[in-house]
């Protein structure tokens, strides 16, 4: 079966769970290892709350690869929102745990093997993950 | 899946709730959740809450942190609140992305958080 790229819009709440949903299934699918699968859905359910908290509307591409016997999943989530100005400092850990929440990028490019953002301010964000495994 | 059938199942066990999660969590579950539980809590009181998480494999750090919060209201409401069945993907999930996770207490399993709340 030749694998295709999936689209989801994002607009609602609701939408992110229908993001993470196509993900896991995508993922075990194409016969990733659970714990990869699990790691990859979570880095889209933070990115795609990302879009609805501060961009209100975008969407995920999704395009499943393969190195050799390896499977992959790489996931595209852009937005049209207000962009990130400091992409520097989103990048960034907080010192401490707790209190307000951050983008979660730091940890989202921690769940993933690639992590590219771009960002224009007043254009929007676009992140693309790969995830091996 | 649509947006309104994020549906959230209390069970009452001597004096105790069990509230067993499934599925990505997102936010319309957790609407449903802090309300129902609450509401609950004011009406019939329980001493404990077992949020039985072994049917969520994925969580991230916005829905980590609102259960923190409806878990904090659950306390101020008198009840004791365990975390039962944390698969290892969300426990790795939740610690990768440096979520807050000094508020938790969790057992393995259900029988585990009762016998704790007892």
């Amino acid at each position: 079966m030749k694998e295709s790229i999936q689209r989801v819009r994002i607009l609602a709440e609701a939408d992110t769970v229908r993001a993470v949903l196509t993900v896991r299934e995508a993922a075990e699918r194409i016969g990733m290892k659970r714990s990869a699968g699990s790691a990859v859905a979570t880095a889209v359910s933070e990115l795609a709350t990302n879009v609805i908290k501060y961009a209100g509307a975008g969407r995920m591409t999704l395009r499943p690869l393969r190195n050799g016997s390896q499977p992959g999943l790489e996931v595209v989530v852009e937005d049209y929102g207000p962009g990130i100005i400091d992409v520097e400092q989103a990048m960034t850990d907080r010192v401490s745990t707790g209190g307000t929440l951050g983008l979660g990028l730091p940890g989202t490019r921690r769940l993933v093997d690639e992590f590219e953002l771009e960002s224009k301010p007043g254009e929007g964000t676009r992140v693309r993950i790969v995830k091996w495994g | 899946m649509s947006e309104g059938d994020a549906r959230v199942v209390l069970q009452a066990v001597g004096g105790h709730i069990i509230v067993p999660l499934q599925g990505p969590v997102g936010e319309p579950l957790l609407d449903d959740l802090e309300e129902a539980l609450l509401e609950h809590l004011h009406l019939k009181g329980a001493r404990g809450v077992v949020l039985d998480l072994a049917g969520v494999d994925v969580l991230d750090q916005y829905d980590f942190d609102r259960l923190r919060r409806i878990v904090a209201s659950a306390m101020l409401m008198g009840a004791q609140v365990v975390l039962a069945g944390v698969r290892p993907s969300v426990a790795a999930g939740i610690t990768t992305l440096d979520a807050d996770d000094r508020w938790a207490r969790a057992t393995r399993t259900v029988e585990q958080a009762l016998a704790l709340l007892r």
